[in-house]
């Protein structure tokens, strides 16, 4: 067997995934749907709403303390928090209550005792979630860990203040140690404020994919199938390659996106390697549920209503409209199962504090074993149909 | 004993209640050119497509280049170039790229491809259109383009299916000349039509396929002679024929004769041995001879006489 690269033949499920790629290229139907749509779409929204357009939150804050030092948090917060809301509630329970009520999205409680812990070992902020919000309440987790993380430069100045005073600093004082305590929201969406671009894209991909996956019916009508099953590749190469082809053409359409959103857009997305990770299991996972699709469909008409449906049902309740608005009750709870809403979560929590690609391996895992279930029925249906 | 490219036995497929293919089989022998000649709906694609291994046959064996052909095998199919009736190309390829891609599931290396691409360009006469798209193709180019498909990697037998359907005169005769020119250099073909001149002009040996039955099978002459038919010389003549009539019938030469206004038809075994006979009995009754024309019998009266019904309704 030769080596060369000249002489060797090519593996036939590659030349199909390369002839598939060439073909979504040339044509732009891809890159139209999955490329064009939602960063004209994100802009449109970007330009309306103002900004990157990042998850907004309105978050209840309750100061048990009721110390200085806690209503100076409280004043960084509402100063920093102006585009999401701080209301204040007086106890605990009201603040479950609103949060139960949705009239908030999260809430953080400084409890009794911070500004006296801050001299020993500082006391974290509590966080109130609703496990139907999940991006609130991650804005609101990340809040309460800055917070925490800044408590060392707190208790150092306040250390000083109460060495030379023998006694609690005035809040003029507290005032004053303000810049050690900044809580800066935009840092704080480091990882992602993309979301009216993610959302769309979300969807979009989906509708390409599905068109992608239709490849080999399309194929089958158009009779190029025909020739390419006289000759010698077998079925499961073609079905492979054929999935090949359409991963690789969603990867291609979601790095288009997030390159060009991030440099001609200022979204923020993440840390690339992360991204790129969160980006690709999406799109096997939406694969997935193309490949299921086309194979339970008998015509491609029925296959793509089938797509667009489900593409436009899980882009609502999963929450890729208005910067990653979830429905309450059941519908978001459901919602917050589909592929886009999972993939949205994983971007959210790769945010600052130290989260990384392991601590989203369970929300990875879900979009793959969603892809590779889809792929495998979707493959094995294929072959039947077209070997 | 002739070597055998592609052969298959009791072929069956039936769609539902419909029987498309009822018990055929027919053998091809290497550098022959095996012609399945029938109407619309006779059950030519279902048979070819059994043969190229994409339709699971119901019943019956097949094989090509020695290998057992069936559906999701490969290796029979390395032997095989399959021209579809209906044009397999990407539209939205270059002719370059449709071919590149075949000939790459065809088994070419990267080498191979680079001379093959082109020498097929060339035998169908589209080198200049290498880098266009085949969507701004005209009907006869996408068709030709459809042909060099299949012969990329050489295979020992062609299969076409009726590659003329719906192409303009011009390029009809281009693409015959170019299976023609194939056939010449030794690589055995499988040829539907429903076009007799085509089977006439390019089939070494026919099967006549009716309602999925193979009804007859052989040369042309076989097959017309098979059914009684004789070539018929036509005579168009001055004066009164009945003496001319009289003086042919009993010359063994003759099997029928009939006449009309100013025309003799006599239907002879032989037209070459009979002609000299029939002018010098002419002569000697005194009947003018204008003209003479030699009819042969046709796949047309062929397949008439075999079902009852004409080639093409
Ligand atoms: N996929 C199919 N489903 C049902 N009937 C079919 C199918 N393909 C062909 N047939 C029927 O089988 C018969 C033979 O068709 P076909 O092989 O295409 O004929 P030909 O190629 O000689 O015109 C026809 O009656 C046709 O209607
Ligand atoms: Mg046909």
């Amino acid at each position: 067997m030769a080596t060369t690269v000249g002489t060797r033949r090519s593996s036939p499920a590659l030349v199909v995934a390369g002839k598939d790629l060439r073909r979504g290229l040339k044509s732009r139907s891809l890159i139209l749907t999955s490329v064009v749509g939602p960063l004209v779409l994100g802009l449109i929204m970007a330009l309306a709403f103002g900004g990157a357009g990042g998850p907004s939150a309105t978050i209840a804050v309750v100061d048990l303390d009721r110390t200085p030092t806690s209503q100076g948090v409280l004043g960084v917060l509402s100063e920093q928090l102006d585009d999401g809301p701080v209301t204040l509630r007086t106890d605990v329970a009201d603040a479950r209550q609103a949060v139960a009520d949705e009239q908030a999205d999260a809430a953080l409680v400084i409890p009794s005792g911070y500004e006296a812990s801050l001299a020993t070992s500082p006391v974290p902020l509590q966080v109130v979630r609703n496990s139907q919000r999940a991006i609130p309440g991650e804005i609101a987790t990340a809040i309460a860990g800055e917070i925490a993380s800044q408590s060392d430069l707190i208790r150092a100045a306040t250390s000083t203040v109460v060495a030379i005073d023998a006694a609690v600093p005035p809040l003029a004082d507290i005032q004053q140690l303000r810049p050690a305590i900044t809580v800066d929201i935009g840092d704080l969406q480091q990882g992602f404020n993309a979301a009216l671009y993610f959302g769309p894209l979300t969807i979009f991909l989906f509708l390409g994919l599905g068109s992608a996956a239709r490849n080999l019916v399309r194929e089958d009508r158009e009779g190029t199938l025909a020739r390419i099953r006289s000759t010698p590749i077998s079925p499961q190469s073609l079905v492979t390659g054929t999935s090949l082809g359409v991963l690789a053409q969603g990867v291609l359409a979601a790095l288009v996106v997030y390159g060009v959103s991030t440099v001609a857009f200022g979204a923020r997305w993440g840390r690339p390697v992360e991204v790129v990770t969160v980006l690709v299991a999406l799109v096997v996972a939406l694969s997935g549920l193309s490949a299921i699709i086309t194979a339970l469909s008998r015509t491609e008409a029925q296959a793509e209503g089938w797509t667009n449906a489900m593409a436009f049902l899980f882009g609502v309740i999963g929450g890729a409209f208005f910067g990653g608005a979830q429905f309450p009750g059941l519908v978001g709870a459901i919602g917050s199962l589909t592929p886009n809403a999972i993939a949205m979560r994983a971007l959210v929590e790769l945010g600052p504090g130290g989260q990384d690609l392991r601590s989203v391996l369970p929300l990875l895992l879900a979009l793959v074993a969603i892809g590779a279930v889809g792929l495998l029925i979707g493959s094995r249906s294929m072959v039947r149909r077209f070997g | 004993m002739q070597e055998v490219t592609a052969r298959c036995e009791g072929l069956r497929k039936a769609y539902g209640d419909r029987v498309a293919v009822d018990g055929v089989g027919f053998r091809i022998h290497a550098g022959e050119s095996y012609g399945l000649l029938g109407p619309n709906g006779a059950g030519k694609t279902t048979t070819i497509s059994m043969l190229c291994g994409l339709l699971h046959a119901d019943a019956g064996t097949i094989e090509v280049g020695g290998s057992a052909m069936r559906t999701g095998r490969c290796e029979a199919k390395q032997h095989l170039g399959l021209v579809p009736q209906d044009i397999a190309l990407y539209p939205d390829l270059t002719a370059r790229e449709n071919l590149r891609f075949f000939g790459r599931l065809q088994g070419l290396t990267r080498t191979e491809l680079r001379t093959r691409v082109d020498e097929v360009l060339e035998i169908v006469a589209l080198e200049d259109r290498a880098g266009d798209r085949i969507e701004g193709f005209s009907g006869g180019m996408k068709r030709r383009c459809n042909i060099a498909a299949a012969l990329l990697h050489q295979p020992q037998l062609l299969v076409l299916d009726e590659p003329t359907v719906g192409v303009d005169p011009q390029s009809r005769a281009s693409i015959l000349d170019g299976i023609a020119a194939l056939q010449e250099h030794g690589m055995a073909v499988l040829y539907t039509t429903h076009y007799m001149e085509e089977a006439q002009r390019l089939c070494d040996r026919i099967g006549v396929i009716d309602e999925g039955r193979l009804v007859a099978e052989g040369t042309q002459g076989e097959l017309v002679s098979a059914i009684g038919q004789h070539p018929v010389v036509r005579l168009s003549v001055d004066g009164d024929p009945s003496g001319l009539l009289a003086a042919l019938t009993p010359d063994p030469v003759v099997v029928r004769t009939s006449a009309g206004d100013g025309r003799v038809e006599v239907a002879v075994a032989d037209p070459a041995r009979a002609l000299a006979p029939i002018i010098e009995h002419a002569e000697r009754v005194g009947v003018v001879v204008q003209g003479v024309e030699v009819v042969e019998p046709d796949l047309e009266s062929v397949f008439l006489h075999l079902t009852g019904k004409a080639l093409r309704d």
